[in-house]
């Protein structure tokens, strides 16, 4: 079943795992983990979908995350620091997915993606089959699966604050303190992501053929006097080839 | 206003952050540029596509739970396994001293010492794998009556997932032996000369009972 997030949400990602909640969760406590896990999955399965390749299946990069998750909280020095180190553990898990990804095509090994992926990854089964997921997008409008393939083709740093921000219970403020830039950096490449995605969406239907994503260097050069000077998106991590890795 | 000035008020709109004085400023925009309300109808639409698809990842979000009686289970039993891993080596070393004695000069007795020409100890070829060797040492146990079996199933320790599919499982494997021992010893703790403890053999009263 699908739950529409809306803004009423909010409170579960603002108010949620309080500093105590997270304490007990560093101590080991099962139903404080399972609780702050519970708090903080769906904007890390959005930071996933941000960096991850598209033929890895989410769920079960998820699920990857979810144990790192339940194994290392331990390792939390500071209760606060809980989005920027949970960012951190899913984005490593989604760089090495790149990197697997990148040495089975080196060897050959490739698996095939998904016919109907839509962009949310492979469920490698056959669609149809009866072991076959439901194709997720099913039944969505085009225009969205569109979009969101789009999107994939925005440079570093811009995908993933727009795709928190469509979780619309995450403000700028949690944006960013989970990014570690600004808010006004996140406002901003919001602005700008969605301003290249439509002209990207716009250049793809007037060619009929697939728009050329253009690098960050080449955005169009609205920000003059911008806020986003001192932030660009080269400070970003690489994404989707699995070339940098932080350290939680 | 710079573009960036523009998409950001719009932003603010779609967003639902816009200030009073951001509306103004909008209105102010499109009396100069009625094209900014298409813009406005177009990234709203955008947003919306989006937020539509993903509410498809918060669908799988919502149905992968932290796994915490899994790794807390296999934690708990690493636990355990360290705490008898310890009286485990106290115990090997007392019968190590009940079998040999102090000072006894011949090397303990294993069949893996027996080797014949060509083959490897249990008469195995060089070729054969950690499982033959595992069998042939439960046969030749069971032959000699110094091993009664595997107890059990396999016990799991612990799953490592590997970065190119599949996982390394880690468990322990218990097989059950018997000795006949002239005394039994149980191990204590003592002192050494200088005062530091230090484990030491306490005999067994019943020579009856079971440990």
């Amino acid at each position: 079943m699908v739950r529409l997030v809306g803004l009423e949400d909010r409170a579960a990602y603002e108010g949620a795992s309080g500093a105590a909640h997270v304490l007990a969760a560093i101590r080991g406590e099962r139903d404080a983990q399972r609780q702050v896990w519970e708090d903080h999955r769906r904007w890390v399965a959005a930071v996933l979908m941000a960096h991850k390749p598209r033929q890895t299946d989410l769920e079960d990069l998820l699920q990857d995350v979810a144990m790192q998750f339940v194994r290392r909280i331990h390792e939390l020095r500071d209760p606060t620091a809980l989005r920027p180190w949970l960012r951190t553990v899913a984005m490593n898990a989604a760089h090495a997915s790149g990197r697997t990804l990148a040495r089975r095509k080196r060897d050959g090994l490739e698996r095939r993606p998904a016919a109907t992926s839509g962009g949310l990854g492979a469920s490698g089964a056959a669609p149809g089959s009866p072991d076959a997921k439901p194709d997720l997008l099913t039944g969505r409008r085009e225009e969205a699966r569109r979009l969101m393939e789009l999107s994939e083709r925005l440079p570093d740093g811009y995908r993933e604050p727009l795709l928190l921000r469509c979780l619309q219970g995450l403000s700028y403020r949690l944006i960013g303190e989970m990014m570690g830039i600004p808010d006004t950096t996140v406002e901003t490449r919001i602005a700008r992501g969605r301003r290249m995605l439509r002209e990207l969406a716009e250049k793809e239907t007037s060619s009929g053929a697939p728009a050329t994503p253009r690098r960050a260097g080449q955005i169009e050069n609205k920000s003059a006097g911008g806020k986003e000077a001192a932030h660009t998106p080269a400070q970003e991590p690489r994404t989707h080839d699995g070339s940098a890795e932080q350290s939680p | 206003m710079t573009g960036t000035d523009r998409d950001i008020l719009i932003s603010r709109v779609i967003d639902g952050e816009a200030s009073p004085e951001d509306w103004s400023a909008l209105k102010a925009l499109a009396e100069r540029e009625p094209s900014v309300w298409r813009d406005l109808a177009g990234l709203q639409q955008d947003h919306a596509e989006l937020s539509g698809a993903m509410t498809e990842v918060v669908a799988i979000a919502d149905g992968v739970d932290a796994p915490v009686e899994l790794v807390g289970g296999i934690a708990d039993r690493g636990r355990s396994l360290r705490m008898w891993g310890g009286w485990a080596a106290a115990a090997a070393l007392a019968l190590a001293w009940i079998v040999r004695g102090p000072g006894a000069a011949e090397p303990l007795v294993s069949p893996a010492s027996g080797q014949h020409a060509g083959l490897g100890p249990f008469g195995l070829s060089q070729n054969s794998g950690t499982d033959d060797y595992f069998n042939a040492y439960l046969r030749a146990g069971q032959q000699d009556g110094r091993v009664l079996g595997e107890v059990g199933e396999p016990v799991l320790v612990q799953t490592i997932p590997h970065e190119d599919g599949g996982y390394e499982v880690r468990y322990v494997r218990q097989v059950m032996e018997r000795r006949v021992v002239p005394q039994l010893f149980g191990v204590g703790v003592g002192y050494d000369e200088q005062g530091q403890t230090k484990p030491v053999l306490v005999p067994v009263k019943s020579s009856s009972g079971r440990m």
